[in-house]
């Protein structure tokens, strides 16, 4: 993994643990009403929404630093063959 | 009734259409450019069609008919289904590119393919091609069975489940032969509109019909089933355990799934791969408008004295009695295209193992490309055949089925996660992970032993596999012959300064 990776590997770090359901989880019991609907259905929903804006973040992070190899050897190769 | 038909059978022959017309204007190719065309698409295609290749596999008949069973017998459980398909994308993220840049430069065209080469093991890619064919004819069963469902119910009875079976997947065979993944993906295209709006639309829909909102539903629920509402569910079985060795099992095991894996392999860059890693958890909002639908026909059910013979039936019985005909079949054509979806994608992967890891690399080395392509066709048929009869005989709920499926592709999370990002990982470890955890699962499903703790039974089998392929790794270094050759792909030195 490139340096740039291992930063983004934070990003699933927060999906896996964000998606812990947060209320039931000390509870045991039916779960809190927020804006009229339960807890962890909004929480989830919120979830899926933060998963992919940190996906997002990951990958202009990612390709800043490290590109794509297969582009950078399409380039290479490119390159090579002008006179 | 007649309505409801002409709109799911409607839809079938068009989506045959379309894909036999995918795959009809060939142009002349090699036989090596045929085999991959047929199998990997030609390594061309575009954003759209990778997405909605890999967005079919979230939208099965298991998230039209199983989610909101699961919902309306057993409550806020399910969750666990939004959750895993999230953290499966997030793992695709950093796996999704290094695969289809193997598959390129090594021209890899299947899972075992990478797996017999990683480890110069012909005998471990015939295992794991073996091990795919199970799980895929297993995960064919869900969509077959879940297909049967649809269409029966939503005509009410006028057409058997057996007959729905046999007709809906006549007429797959056909376009997979025909045009391999490229009618796979573009019949996926023209699933994923209907999919889509049927899910919300049944959503918003149902609730609103009955209940004036989402919100005086949850009110209800809330005071007719607060059981539906705990994490424990309504049996108080299941709970956080459950939800998150669930959720975690399945993520891992998505990517692990030879369909996905094959899929990955179509893509025309390693950009598209890992762009589409980021837009595709959006798909799993519609996932909630089920999981809505299965508590609202909890609560109309109870209102209204049906007794349904199965969970799974829930949403279409509901449908059936309480709302017109034409919405009936649009919404079974929606189910329907969830499982014709995913279902060309695991025909066709399950031909393309059984052609190209068990025909040729375990019977038929010197087989030349154009027999292999030949084979992949002509096994469609029998494939399909044998899993509709697999559908009659051993008969079983949607949720039981999806997590019996990913029990096997799960166990190769060390050999491909770990094979894939550690240069360490050898042969032998590989091997005595894989069969250790198979041998666990085999005494878990013939009942000798039942694991305790209500934790997801894969899960027992992975952790031993996991702990072989770590331990032994870690003692040995890494192969000069593997780091020679995966080296430059994978684990790039990095230069100094």
């Amino acid at each position: 993994m490139t340096r740039a990776e291992k930063r983004a590997l934070l990003a699933l770090g927060i999906i896996a643990a964000g998606f812990l359901p947060p209320a039931t989880l000390v509870t045991g019991k039916p779960e809190p009403f927020i804006l009229g609907l339960p807890l962890n259905f909004l929480w989830l929903a919120f979830m899926v929404l933060v998963t992919a804006a940190v996906l997002l973040i990951a990958y202009r992070h990612v390709s800043m630093h490290d590109g794509f190899p297969d582009e950078k050897a399409a380039e290479d190769e490119a390159g090579g063959q002008q006179p | 009734m007649t309505v409801v038909l002409a709109i799911i059978f409607g839809w079938l022959l068009l989506t045959t259409v379309v894909g036999v017309a995918a795959g009809i204007r060939r142009r002349r190719m090699t036989d090596r450019a045929a085999r991959d065309e047929f199998m990997v698409g030609g390594r061309k295609f575009g954003a759209v069609l990778m997405y909605v290749l890999m967005a079919a596999e979230i939208y099965s008949a298991f998230a039209f008919l199983g989610l909101a069973g699961w919902a309306y017998a057993l409550g806020a459980p399910i969750y666990f289904s939004v959750a895993y398909g999230s953290i499966a994308f997030g793992i695709y993220f950093f796996l999704g590119p290094r695969i289809n840049r193997l598959g390129k430069r090594l021209g890899y065209l299947t899972q075992p393919d990478f797996m017999a080469d990683r480890y110069e093991s012909r005998g471990l890619g015939i295992l794991v091609a073996v091990m795919g064919l199970v799980a895929t004819l297993l995960y064919l069963q869900l969509q077959i069975t879940g297909a049967g469902i649809i269409v029966e119910l939503a005509s009410e009875g006028a057409i058997s489940t057996g007959a729905a079976r046999v007709i809906a997947f006549s007429l797959i065979v056909v376009f997979v032969t025909v045009s391999g993944i490229r009618g796979v993906g573009w019949t996926n295209l023209l699933q994923a509109v209907v999919m889509l709006a049927g899910m919300v639309t049944v959503g918003l829909v149902f609730t609103y019909s009955f209940f004036g909102g989402i919100g005086p539903m949850f009110e209800k629920l809330k005071a007719v089933s607060p059981g539906h509402l705990t994490l424990e569910g309504v049996g108080g079985n299941m709970g956080l355990m459950v939800y998150s060795t669930t959720a975690l099992c399945l993520g891992l095991g998505f990517w692990m799934w030879p369909h996905v894996f094959q899929a990955t392999f179509t893509a025309r860059s390693e950009r598209i791969v890992r762009r589409n890693a980021c837009v595709l958890p959006l798909y799993q909002l519609g996932l909630l408008p089920v999981i809505l639908v299965g508590f609202t026909c909890y609560l109309v059910c109870k209102d209204q004295g049906i007794t349904l013979a199965n969970k799974d039936h829930a949403m279409l019985v509901t449908l059936t009695r309480n709302f017109p005909d034409w919405f009936a079949g649009a919404v079974g054509a929606g189910g329907l295209a969830a499982a014709v979806s995913t279902s060309s994608a695991l025909i066709l992967t399950s031909a393309t193992l059984l052609s190209r890891n068990v025909y040729q690399a375990g019977l038929r080395p010197d087989a030349p490309d154009r027999t292999v392509t030949r084979v992949a066709r002509a096994s469609v048929l029998p494939l399909t055949a044998a899993s509709v009869a697999l559908s009659f005989w051993v008969p079983d709920d949607l949720v039981n089925l999806i997590k019996k499926a990913y029990a096997l592709p799960i166990q190769l999370v060390p050999a491909l996660v770990l094979g894939i990002f550690w240069s360490r990982v050898r042969r032998e470890a590989v091997r005595a992970g894989l069969l250790v955890s198979l041998a666990i699962l085999a005494v878990m499903v013939t009942g000798l032993w039942t694991p305790p703790g209500g934790v997801y039974f894969g899960f027992w089998a992975l952790l031993p596999n996991l702990l072989i392929v770590v331990v032994w790794s870690a003692w040995k270094p890494a192969e000069p012959r593997t780091r020679s050759r995966f080296g430059p792909l994978l684990w790039p030195e990095r230069k100094a300064g």
